[in-house]
């Protein structure tokens, strides 16, 4: 599969400019003039990427999903996603330790009493420094909220 | 004795009588360290993981500790550049030219403590450089009116868009990204929540730590970790050095105090300039020091005054680019786009006010450079025979712990489980921009400037009309945002041009 990844990341900005141009068109005047401006500056620019960029493919083509290390990105991107949803479900002291090891042995291999040295330290760094020393509250997590 | 002198006595003695504040700068020196160390960590993650630590602290205290931190990420960044050849962070790549020869030579702790003394030395000329230039500036900040700071802001944007990236069309998306999800929250002129989707999170706007983690922390650890391993290949026999070859480098500096004096003012120069980075100050000084020297021929086969060069420049360059930074909101490199991004978290606005009313809190911070500097050098010499394996921490080891830091960020800093999302979503932006060489820093740039421009720029249609532009301080920032663009073609062709021949 090819895909041309400075034209999809125009095509994205584009259409986030052009959202943010339709919805401004209803707020009063001052409020909609500084999106205005800078909406339609950026929605000009993302054009003549875009087009840049679909000139530029034709002429040379290149195939970013071939490059080494893409899958390895994307499943990289799926732990972060994981790492999130563990943390609003459980909350922090609870989803970061288990994440922590959960990474370090199923995706890097690591042994496991290595792993749960780090989570071990995670765990004491996110409590100690942030629950006790700054006093600050942690996310308990939707589950905990639900109970 | 003047105000200003008061101030800054009291500032230096404040810091030194404040064990909290000379704790925090001890604590944070191995954490640059660190975070230049490890190679593809860098300054920028080392500042936007550090952010969530200073929740709940002064503000000065927060400012303190990143800046300390911030300080010394080259003097650690000096360290896979020199023994492997393999440059810490961007601006340490230069180091590599010589200081990697001579470790080849055998040379690895000379190199390592000629770098740490020209870093020391650096900091804390570039240091006194923002301090010296405080006086002079004073009166040029304080003329400024909205016109002025609506225009800083586009000059800002501009700067960055042009230098950050080889693309000035996608470096001014990027800013105008920004500086459009600035406007998501409460407008202040008319009260009316734009881009909020119902959401009452969004309406404070977007998170300014959130935005930044998701754009560098994220991408980052996902490039980390799929490159994977360490530069553990490399043999550990290099790194074996004694603390007397250390020592023979501190010295050598001395024995070039001429061309480290001038490489320090040259960096500070540099840093001063907003957006030409670190980068261009270190070449700048390596092939100044070339240029300079009597025997240029030595130089890219182990030659000291190779390593002295960039690394003076590296670090004088963060005390120079302090000043764009703090009085007018243009950071002066990537790394104090950060900074300042921080620095708004903290509660500290860049801009007259601080010369105003906090001028103290600048001139602790001028000190808190000058000492995390002293105290680096002092801390290195402490720890020299083991600093050297800092390069072989595994990146995958790194990844989970910064995914949950970055999260936690996010959490503390907007105190609302719905920036996760926010977090996500730009954190798959961020992925995108990184993964297809587009530049971030104008991002954080447009958001943290957008509502001062926004704002700005209503007081200035309101007092002046359309003619704000023609206002004589106006001209000359419109005239320097066109010689930035002038800049960026010209500097386009040139490399175009090398590439031909």
């Amino acid at each position: 599969m090819t895909i041309n990844g400075n034209a999809v990341i125009s095509a994205i900005m584009l259409a986030i400019f052009s959202a943010m141009l339709i919805m401004a068109a209803g707020y009063p005047p001052e409020a909609r003039f500084m999106p205005t401006i800078v909406g339609f500056a950026g929605a000009i620019l993302s054009l003549v990427q875009l087009w840049r960029s679909l000139v530029s493919n034709r002429r040379v083509p290149r195939t970013e999903t071939d490059r080494p290390g893409w899958h390895r990105e994307v499943r990289l991107l799926g732990w972060f996603a994981g790492f999130l949803l563990a943390i609003l479900g459980v909350g922090f002291l609870i989803a970061a330790p288990v994440m922590v090891v959960g990474f370090l042995v199923v995706d890097q291999r690591e042994r496991p009493i290595l792993a749960g040295a780090l989570a071990a330290g995670c765990l004491a760094v996110l409590y100690l420094v942030f629950e006790v020393v700054l006093e600050l509250s942690l996310y308990r997590g939707l589950v905990a909220q639900f109970l | 004795m003047s105000i200003e002198t008061d101030i800054y006595l009291a500032s230096l003695i404040a810091l030194l009588g404040s064990p909290m504040l000379l704790a925090l700068i001890v604590a944070a020196i191995p954490i640059g360290m660190f975070f230049g160390a490890v190679p593809g960590l860098g300054g920028k993650l080392g500042i936007a993981l550090l952010i969530p630590f200073v929740f709940g602290m002064e503000p000065l205290h927060g400012a303190v500790f990143l800046v300390a931190m911030h300080a010394v990420v080259h003097t650690g960044g000096s360290i896979p550049s020199i023994l492997f050849g393999i440059p810490g962070t961007g601006p340490d790549a230069a180091t590599v030219v010589d200081g990697y020869p001579m470790a080849q030579k055998g040379q690895a702790g000379r190199a390592l403590g000629a770098s740490l003394g020209a870093s020391g030395i650096g900091g804390v000329i570039g240091a006194m450089a923002l301090a010296l230039l405080l006086p002079v500036l004073r009166p040029v900040v304080l003329s400024f009116g909205p016109a002025e700071f609506f225009l800083l802001a586009i000059l800002g944007v501009t700067f960055i868009a042009a230098l950050s990236g080889d693309s000035l069309v996608k470096g001014l998306i990027v800013g105008c990204f920004g500086l459009v999800l600035a406007t998501i929250g409460m407008d202040p002129m008319t009260g009316v929540a734009r881009f909020t989707f119902g959401q009452l999170f969004l309406w404070e706007g977007i998170d300014v730590i959130t935005a930044v983690l998701a754009l560098f922390a994220i991408p980052e650890m996902i490039a980390l970790g799929a490159r994977g391993g360490s530069v553990s290949a490399v043999s550990k026999d290099i790194a074996n050095y004694g603390l007397r070859d250390v020592i023979e480098g501190i010295f050598d500096v001395g024995r070039h105090w001429w061309l480290t004096l001038r490489t320090s003012i040259i960096g500070a120069l540099v840093g001063v300039v907003p957006g030409l980075g670190g980068e261009a100050a270190s070449w700048l000084c390596y092939g100044h020091a070339v240029q300079s020297s009597k025997t240029p021929e030595r130089f890219g086969k182990g030659a000291v005054e190779g390593v002295i060069a960039p690394e003076t420049a590296n670090n004088s360059k963060e005390g120079g680019a302090l000043l764009p930074t703090l009085f007018f909101g243009i950071p002066g490199s990537s790394g104090m786009v950060l900074l300042l991004g921080a620095f708004v978290t903290l509660g500290i606005q860049p801009g007259p006010q601080l010369i105003l009313y906090h001028l103290d809190l600048v001139w602790t911070l001028v000190w808190a450079l000058v000492l995390a500097n002293v105290i680096a050098v002092a801390m290195f010499l402490g720890i020299a025979r083991w600093v050297g394996l800092l390069v072989f921490v595994r990146g995958g080891l790194l990844v989970p712990l910064i995914f949950v830091f970055a999260i936690t960020g996010s959490y503390l800093s907007s105190g609302n489980w719905k920036s996760l999302i926010v977090l996500f979503l730009l954190g798959f932006l961020g992925y995108g921009l990184k993964r297809f060489d587009w530049p971030r820093p104008p991002f954080v740039i447009g958001l943290v400037l957008g509502g001062i421009a926004e704002e700005s720029l209503h007081k200035a249609l309101a007092i002046w009309g359309p003619a704000f532009l023609l206002r004589p301080q106006s001209l000359i920032l419109l005239s320097m945002v066109a010689a930035s663009i002038v800049f960026y073609v010209w500097r386009r062709r040139t490399a175009r041009n090398a590439h031909d021949d």
